[in-house]
């Protein structure tokens, strides 16, 4: 037996109640010894012994521990007394404990109610087997996305993928029945289903011939299309239906909670395998999922396809700028999905955990005031014989009880909030169909109520039972005994409230000036007044002839309807889906290969520009004359004139699009740059091709088109006179995605406002029950200092300073806490520093403001109390007396 | 000082570990590492009892006036240690009878019930 076992083995006896170790440490210290020499003559693992002996050291010593705590006291039974005592004692007061309850059902529902939230969005598995593996493959900018050649490497060579598939996005025109409509379609090569791995609901997912024929002949169709507009007609299996004007089989249906890659996603339909010699390695127009072989992790995958990504630049080096290289970006698909919205969730917690401690200290001072008019049944508890112990657990089964009525009530809290908050949130947040009330939030709502009931019961608890019995039993028999025993817990209490309020206060803050910044930026376009809807004409009985002369009637008739300033149509709608980058040269000019200038393409009518609020700086906008046959043209954002001409003027110049046989134009126009992607975008070089040229000069005409309409009043109020016109022109043709600018420049910044919103809400809370609890404080110290307030103004003393004496009170709290809550702040600034946009982690405006607002609502929760206390009547106090 | 409740029957049943150690101790005398291999070979070392778990049991035996401790003794074997030993009292005797009594009842009817066959006399 080493000294060195000997040490431990008496570590380990510390851990029992004195009594205990004095009695049997001696003889437990032998038999240890005889243990360890018997185990090492039969050589057994000394570990393993051990082990043993500090389980059942643990074991032993808590038992023990507990028998002393309850003193032999059975524990359960005691309890159940306990907790019917409690409620006994509750339901004699039930105004008190209404207000309690309805504290806690607050503050934990809106616990409760963010937590679902983060539940669903972050916690809830995705719908797809072993979801971890499956990570969404692209590029950093400018590539965003993979060309044909670069996925048929990756897809030959990469080592850590199972599979790696390819898919496009787009919309396509179903008219089987009676009303055509847009639908968003997903072409995808063989590997994506597989990847994915999640069955269809109803018959099978494509064949491998399938993937050759052109046009495809078979689609996939969403549950909820399926249910939408085939009422989930089991049949559907193996009819045929109308996309894009051709007929094609339903081969299956996915369920219900399939949506990749995106929750809109409607109809899944093959792409043809790629061969080589097809588009080249500067066309980037392939998205790319893929799931990881198990164990490779998404680092693993990384190295390889950006090695894999390196070599491709330099075996084809005319294809790539040195000064943009093709990186990959690899992200598991859960992040891509839910990445974004993670901080402002966490956000949300932060701050409805705040709000909690705040509600926590308001309900913990009331036990507390309450605690001290029970001072005398406790002292008479405790001079029969009952431990600190057993006081402590009554009072905490008091506290116990009351939030486990407002945890149910919270959950209930939770669930309409919840409801309420969905059908709030803007459409573009992930996953709020997954948001409902599960096991998790139950679980987690129970150890939230028990551990506000423990505080909230801990703090009056420990402070009843510390007082003296003998002395509260003494002063009992006497009328005078106003003294408070616990006014500097509760002023703590406050402090710390005030303190947490100014925190969730100037974090919020913060944001939103965040949000003011972004929404000030300015976006090269009046959204204001604009109403937009998009239609789609089918290729097949639309030549680029016809729809350039259905557009121009289309839009004739509008500019002529009542309430119309302007109208035009677009390739693109900002926001929603600005589009890609196409290369550009200038004539008589030379770039190095890889390194040609490009732009954003926007194919436009005449009259866009203006129903758009583009400020057209030089030049002019495309008229009715500038046709298929009349000289090519084009107008140019002011960042493309300086990029192709420098310090020239680019009227007049000719440019084209870059390697194509396509002819120069002739620029006519220079207009402002715009924020295409929405506020949190820098503009980029913009090119517009005129609508009836694009066919001759731009790759091709495109049939889908946005309507673009400047109203003098209401533009959703346009919307009805649209509809009609595109009807009585063609009523095959669909109109869809019916919305004003305003409604999609908000999309851009959607989330954040709304996280804003709710985090202002939550501000706004705490600021008012911190308030509350200081007006609680202020006004209970008044009570108790009727007669002190009596004798000075019987003394002379007038109204304002029977005023001042209050309100310093109020003003020492609030300043202390204020200034515990600065040092706070300013670590709170460098913890958010990600989500600030244009806001220094230390922003005085913002520390200012809340400061202030903290001021002033605690001035008013001292000042209410204070007048109070200048009407005490010193005549009605003696007589008192 | 223990207070011994008069009629054994209001300790029963009693607990495994305490069956165990007051049939050891019946025995003779013993320290708390002998009963630990009393009981390790009387279970052909199916019940190894720990420190803690042996002494927590004989607390309780203690307190309730089962048992107590005997004048320590030097134990000429291990040199001058002078250990502590236990040993049963009148009370526990009739404590541990009274068990006995029982599960031989317990026994009965399920050699009568056909559980177990009866043990040969």
């Amino acid at each position: 037996m080493t000294s060195r076992d000997e040490r431990l083995f008496r570590l380990l006896l510390r851990l029992y109640p004195a009594a205990f170790r004095e009695r049997y440490s001696r003889a437990m210290l032998d038999f240890h010894r005889d243990r360890v020499a018997a185990a090492r003559r039969a050589r057994e693992s000394i570990a393993l012994l051990w082990i043993r002996i500090v389980v059942d050291a643990l074991r032993s010593a808590g038992a023990e521990q507990l028998r002393t705590l309850t003193r032999g006291e059975a524990v359960l039974p005691t309890l159940l007394q306990d907790l019917a005592y409690a409620v006994r004692v509750l339901a004699r007061r039930p105004g008190f404990s209404a207000i309690v309850i309805l504290t806690i059902a607050l503050g934990v529902g809106a616990n409760a109610a963010i937590f679902t939230v983060i539940n669903g969005i972050l916690l809830q598995p995705l719908p797809y087997p072993h979801a971890e593996q499956i990570v969404s493959f692209g590029h950093e900018p400018p590539h965003w996305l993979s060309s044909e050649p670069d996925f048929l490497d990756y897809h030959r060579e990469l080592k850590s993928f199972q599979g790696l598939a390819a898919y496009t996005r787009g919309e396509a025109t179903i008219s089987d029945q009676d009303s055509p409509e847009r639908l968003q379609l997903v072409r995808a090569t063989e590997d994506f289903f597989p990847v994915l791995g999640v069955a269809p609901l109803l018959g099978r997912i494509f064949v491998a011939d399938e993937y050759t024929s052109q046009p495809a002949k078979v689609v996939i169709l969403s549950w909820p299309l399926w249910q939408r507009r085939f009422a989930g007609d089991r049949s559907i299996v193996g009819r045929l239906i109308s996309i894009e004007g051709v007929q094609r089989t339903v081969v299956g249906v996915m369920p219900p909670r399939f949506a990749y890659p995106e929750a809109r996603t409607d109809l899944w339909m093959p792409i043809p395998g790629f061969h080589p010699g097809g588009y080249d390695r500067d066309n980037h127009y392939l998205f790319m999922v893929g799931r990881l072989k198990p164990n490779v992790r998404v680092e693993t995958a990384f190295a390889e396809a950006n090695g894999l990504a390196k070599r491709i630049m330099r075996t084809y080096p005319t294809f790539f700028n040195p000064r943009e290289p093709l990186t990959p970006r690899i992200r598991s698909i859960a992040d891509d999905l839910v990445g974004g919205t993670r901080p402002y969730l966490f956000a949300l917690l932060g701050a409805v955990g705040f709000v909690l401690l705040i509600a926590c200290g308001n309900v913990a001072n009331l036990l507390l005031v309450r605690g001290e008019s029970r001072f005398k049944e406790l002292a008479v508890r405790s001079a029969l014989g009952a431990s600190r112990l057993r006081l402590m657990i009554q009072l905490v089964a008091e506290s116990l009880v009351l939030a486990s009525i407002g945890g149910i009530l919270a959950l209930a809290v939770a669930s309409l909030g919840d409801r309420l908050l969905v059908a709030l949130a803007p459409e573009s947040i992930p996953r709020l169909d997954e948001v409902r009330v599960d096991w998790r939030v139950v679980l987690f709502t129970g150890a939230v109520t028990l551990a506000t009931g423990l505080v909230v019961g801990l703090v009056p608890g420990l402070r009843a039972t510390r007082e003296n019995g003998s002395a509260a039993l003494k002063e009992a028999g006497r009328t005078t005994s106003t003294q408070s025993a616990s006014p500097t817990a509760r002023r703590v209490l406050v402090m710390a409230e005030l303190a947490i309020a100014l925190l969730t206060l100037s974090g919020t803050g913060m944001l939103v000036h965040s949000l003011w910044n972004l929404q000030h930026a300015q976006l090269g376009f009046d959204p204001r007044n604009v109403f937009t809807a998009n239609v789609a004409l089918s290729a097949r009985e639309y030549d680029d002839a016809r729809a350039a002369l259905f557009f121009e009637q289309l839009l004739t008739g509008l500019r002529s309807t009542p309430g119309v300033a302007a109208a035009g149509a677009s390739g693109w709608l900002p926001v929603v889906n600005a589009g890609g980058l196409w290369g550009v040269t200038a004539e008589g000019r030379t770039f190095v290969p890889g390194q040609m200038p490009s732009a954003v393409p926007q194919q436009i009518t005449p009259g866009y520009l203006h129903a758009m609020g583009l400020n057209l700086l030089a030049g002019r906008d495309f008229a009715s004359t500038d046709g298929a046959e009349t000289p090519a043209v084009a107008i140019v954002s002011q960042l493309l004139a300086e990029r192709l001409w420098p310090n020239e003027n680019a009227l007049g110049k000719r440019m084209k699009l870059g390697g194509s046989n396509t002819p120069f134009m002739t620029v006519i126009g220079i207009v402002d740059d715009i924020r295409a992607r929405g506020f949190a975008d820098t503009p980029e070089p913009t090119m517009y091709f005129p609508y009836a040229q694009t066919g001759k000069t731009a790759y091709f005409q495109p049939r889908a088109m946005s309507l673009v309409i400047r109203t003098t009043g209401n533009p959703a109020s346009i919307a009805p006179a649209t509809r009609n016109a595109v009807r009585q022109l063609d009523p095959t043709v669909p109109l869809a995605h019916e919305r004003t600018m305003e409604q999609i420049v908000g999309i851009s910044v959607a989330d954040r406002r709304f996280a804003t919103a709710l985090l202002a809400g939550f501000a706004l809370l705490a600021l008012l029950l911190a308030g509350i609890g200081t007006y609680g404080v202020i006004s209970y110290g008044v009570t108790q200092r009727h007669y002190e307030i009596g004798v000075r103004i019987a003394l002379g003393a007038g109204d304002r300073s029977v005023l001042a004496l209050i309100l310093s009170e109020g003003l020492r709290m609030s300043l202390i806490g204020l200034g515990v809550g600065l040092i706070g702040s300013l670590a709170l600034g460098r913890a958010i520093r990600a989500m600030l946009v244009d806001v220094p982690a230390i922003d005085l405006p913002t520390l200012a403001v809340a400061s202030a607002a903290l001021l002033a609502v605690a001035f008013l929760a001292a000042f209410l109390p204070a007048r109070r206390a200048t009407t005490v009547s010193p005549i009605a106090i003696m007589r008192g007396r | 000082m223990t207070k011994r409740p008069p009629d054994p029957a209001s300790l029963l049943p009693l607990k495994p570990v305490e069956l165990l150690i007051l049939t050891m101790l019946s025995a003779g005398d013993r320290h708390g590492y002998g009963i630990r291999q009393d009981v390790a070979e009387l279970t052909g070392g199916q019940v190894a009892l720990e420190a803690g778990n042996l002494y927590r049991h004989i607390r309780r035996l203690q307190s309730d006036g089962l048992i107590d401790e005997t004048e320590p003794r030097a134990l000429a074997a291990d040199g001058d240690e002078r250990r502590i030993y236990y040993r049963l009292l009148p009370f526990g005797r009739r404590v541990l009878a009274a068990e006995v009594r029982r599960l031989r009842a317990l026994i009965a009817i399920a050699e009568a019930n056909h559980v177990v066959a009866p043990a040969a006399p």
